[in-house]
């Protein structure tokens, strides 16, 4: 048998979480500074604005482009150049008012069309969202997140009892809100993109919480005699292996379509890969003494579970 | 073998076979039309990667209310001096969204008639405030919702008309919410027309010239916009530029009559001046197509209307020889001829000025395209709007396609590694588990997006790990002591819970995510969702059934597992 973790492993897993848990604590903590200060980097879906995406000749360059957009009345606009494209594609980015949005794509095709010759130029993607679209898809956003947290709560107070719902939660929680405080971080642009990685990021944290939750349950069962730390223990050292394979199959799709699924993928598998990496750590020492503590103060009066150390552990 | 082994084999040989005749069409580019393959469909692919136009357009209702009720209490008004009561409509305040008011004011003395008519006969109205001898008038609320749902439905119906006519391969018209439309046209080169067709209200109108006023519109427009301080500047919307220039002219312009312009090039617009009241509207319209015009050397579209039409046009034209009959569309003057005498017959055109050329030519058809699908029951906004190339798409394909190979091959390679014969038996699931994702996807008619084609992917490196969860639990079994079958089925028996539990959450998820955003996110939630279905599935019986062949063929016999 091949092992990536050996099976004889059992490190103290809870003795190590002090310190991350105050670390974990400070890196939400920071990023929501980050999230209030510096900010999301919110692209057209939430905005309201137009982008523009065209290939043109192969001698034009992003100086050339803007000053042909400047004729038309685009001056504002940003022209960013796309990289690694076989094409000599650029993005055209602009802000539109109510009634130009509906024609801002025509204009720019009429506008490469007045200085090229069609065939020379070719409009890929024009993305318009009106201001008012943008606000409904920010709200939509926000709901749709506020329903899968309630969504995944419900069901995990169903199937678990309480003691365990508490802990997936704030691994949830941690997960998303660190994710998005890289997100600030490395500036990338947040769109519905993002979001659905979120979304899929919560569902994915939560996976791997209620697996070893799982194992916990299992083995208060089987073992009645062990204290629950050295139960959520042995749980934790049992399920590492099948962490870290998940992860690294999981990530092993995640980094292809990041590093290879173009543009569009690009964005929306980097943020999955920066969640399900969080996502480890955060299972092992946020989620798991969570139990333990939520055990305590359910027995605060009535100390019936052992949930100290064991001096051999 | 047991009953039950052969049961499940043969259950998932019939699965196998069905999902392999959904997926050979699509996997093998079989061209449709031509193939004598008996299963005739391929996967849908979406906007993102065919190519295509997606708008989402905000129905306007404020006007379409504000004439239901005025409508409406003319008919009150109608009635009312039947019953020999006098009564005055106000103007109409539209001060608050979605629910105009008027007022309507009557003798004191016949207030009780008043309301009797309004209870008895006039369900269309409410009464929102009473004061003595006048009653605020506004829509009953039903009759607000039975308009938003019929507008709603009939502009569906007409923007599908209209997608049929310019020949479009499977648009999707439909409604988001209570007030908008979604229009997907995959394929769509021309964004432009498709555009223009689409969104034009087309609301054609026959209004009489107001000639017996005698103003000079020209200094009266120029004087008021100076004093007003506006004018219309480009990009803004001309229905907004003429609402409020006709509302800076009130009093100054007879009470009955509007100020309308023909758009002419540089903005030299001609304005004139209409009677409010509509003639004819464009419901009466049968027909209309693209004529020549020899004088003009233009095209022009020519219709003709119903008989119902034919008639009140040649009244009209009867009674009003030697005026000017305006051609209002969309609340512009396309032409106000003269009359020269009574028409008979309901037949005219519309000239289109001379833009010259092709451009001419395809505006006319356009024209007459509209015209024959009916006018749109309200003014849509086009809120959102995304197109994409045929380009693009294809390049979204192939990126897409090659990051998931890679992807799923690393997996494979890993678990062979990694599970030696057990891995193996892995990927064989992993595999049988995308195919039936993909059959299934092809079977609902559901549409594969790119972030549909990386939900595919993601389903493959999501679903290893219940595989992983159940082989690890075997090992564990093993590892206490187990015999290989019993720790096979302990580890089998123990996982499914676990496997259950963490894939609902990605479906709870998933299920959110149908519906948020646009139609490449949904593509994904979909394919994740049945991701899900199809993971539980391939887990529980592909695995167990290669496990329990294995330990059956060496008679519980094993000393040790390839694991």
């Amino acid at each position: 048998m091949l092992h990536l973790i050996p099976t004889t492993i059992n490190y103290d897993f809870l003795k190590m979480s002090k310190p991350f848990v105050w670390f974990s604590t400070a890196f939400v903590i920071l990023s929501v500074v980050l999230l209030f200060t510096k900010g999301l980097n919110y692209g057209i879906d939430f905005t309201g604005g137009a982008e523009v995406q065209v290939s043109v000749p192969a001698g034009w360059d992003t100086g050339k482009l803007r000053e042909v957009l400047k004729g038309g009345g685009f001056g504002e606009a940003s022209v960013i150049r796309i990289e690694d494209s076989k094409r000599n594609e650029f993005l055209i980015k602009t802000q539109v008012s109510d009634a130009d949005s509906p024609i801002v794509g025509d204009k720019i095709t009429k506008l490469l069309g007045s200085s090229l010759q069609a065939g020379e130029y070719e409009v890929e993607k024009v993305d318009v969202v009106g201001p008012q679209a943008g606000s409904e898809l920010r709200t939509s956003a926000v709901v749709s997140v506020l329903m899968a947290a309630l969504g995944i709560l419900i069901y995990i107070t169903f199937r678990f009892d309480v003691r365990f719902a508490p802990g997936i939660v704030r691994a949830l929680l941690f997960d998303v809100i660190s994710t998005l405080g890289v997100w600030v971080m490395i500036g990338k642009e947040f769109n519905l993109s993002t979001v659905a990685a979120l979304l899929t990021i919560a569902g994915y944290s939560c996976n791997d919480t209620i697996v070893i939750y799982d194992r916990i349950r299992d083995f208060q069962k089987s073992h009645p005699g062990d204290s629950l730390y050295a139960v959520v223990n042995r749980s934790i050292n049992l399920n590492l292996g099948r962490t870290v394979l998940t992860v690294l199959c999981t990530n092993f799709v995640v980094v292809s379509l990041w590093l290879l699924g173009g543009p569009v993928l690009g964005d929306f598998a980097l943020c999955m890969l920066i969640g399900f990496c969080i996502s480890i750590p955060s299972t092992i020492f946020v989620a798991n003494p969570m139990v333990i503590y939520m055990e305590k103060r359910a027995n605060a009066k009535d100390q019936k579970v052992d949930t100290s150390r064991p001096k051999h552990a | 073998m047991n009953r039950s082994w052969w049961l499940r084999f043969g259950l998932l040989s019939f699965f196998f076979v069905v999902a392999v005749v959904h997926v050979i069409p699509t996997v093998g580019n079989l061209n449709l039309e031509t193939t004598n393959f008996p299963f005739k469909k391929k996967v849908n692919l979406g906007l993102d990667l065919q190519g295509g136009l997606y708008m989402v357009y905000g129905v306007d209702f404020k006007k379409v209310y504000t004439e239901t009720l005025t409508r409406s209490v003319d008919g009150l008004l109608n009635q009312l001096s039947k019953e020999n009561i006098t009564a005055k409509m106000g103007n109409v305040d539209i001060s608050v969204e979605e629910d105009p008011n008027v007022s309507v004011e009557f003798d004191q003395a016949s207030e009780a008639k008043v309301k009797d008519v309004l209870d008895k006969q006039q369900y269309a109205l409410r009464i929102m405030d009473r004061k003595a001898g006048s009653f605020t008038l506004s829509l009953a609320r039903e009759y607000r919702s039975t308009i938003k749902e019929h507008t709603l439905s009939q502009s569906v119906q007409v923007i599908r008309n209209r997608i049929d006519e310019f020949g479009v391969s499977e648009p999707s018209i439909t409604t988001k919410g209570e007030n908008r439309v979604v229009v997907e046209l995959p394929g769509v080169k021309d964004v432009e027309r498709a555009k223009a067709l689409v969104g034009r209200t087309a609301r054609l109108e026959f209004k009489m010239v107001n000639t017996e006023a005698q103003l000079n519109l020209g200094e009266l427009i120029a004087e008021t916009e100076k004093s007003k301080g506006f004018s219309y500047k480009e990009g803004e919307k001309f229905s907004d530029y003429v609402g409020k220039l006709n509302e800076a002219l009130k009093g100054k312009i007879p009470a009955d009559s509007q100020v309308q312009f023909e758009r002419k090039p540089g903005n030299q617009n001609l304005p004139f001046l209409l009677h409010s009241k509509v003639e004819i509207t464009g419901n009466e319209l049968s027909d209309a197509m693209v004529t020549f015009d020899q004088e003009q050397q233009a095209p022009q579209v020519s219709f003709q209307m119903n008989p119902r039409g034919a008639v009140t046009f040649e009244d009209l034209t009867r009674n009003n020889v030697g005026k000017l009959l305006a051609i209002v569309l969309d609340d512009v003057v396309y032409s106000a001829p003269r009359i020269n005498g009574p028409i008979p017959g309901g037949s005219g055109v519309i000239t289109l000025g001379s833009t010259g050329g092709d451009e001419a030519f395809k505006e006319a058809r356009d024209l007459a395209i509209v015209l024959r699908a009916g006018a749109l029951p309200a003014r849509l906004d086009l809120l959102e709007q995304r197109a994409i190339g045929p380009s693009l798409g294809a390049d979204s394909i192939k990126h897409g396609l090659t990051a998931s190979f890679v992807g799923c091959t690393l997996i494979f390679i890993f678990m062979l590694i990694y599970y030696k014969m057990s891995g193996a038996v892995a990927v064989v699931s992993l595999i049988l588990n995308g195919l039936f994702t993909l059959a299934i996807l092809i079977g609902m008619d559901a549409t594969l997006t790119l972030p549909g084609i990386a939900g595919l992917a993601l389903t493959i490196g999501m679903a290893v790990d219940s595989n992983v969860i159940i082989f690890e639990r075997i090992r564990d079994e093993l590892f206490e002591g187990k015999s290989v079958s019993a720790a096979v089925h302990a580890g089998f028996d123990k996982a499914f819970a676990c496997i259950f539990d963490a894939n609902i959450t990605h479906a709870i998820v998933a299920t959110i995510l149908l519906n948020f955003g646009t139609g490449p996110m949904r593509g994904f939630a979909v394919t994740l969702l049945i991701g899900i279905v199809t993971t539980l599935f391939c887990a529980v019986t592909v695995c167990k059934l290669f496990f329990d062949y294995y330990l059956e063929a060496k008679q519980n016999k094993l000393e040790s597992l390839s694991i």
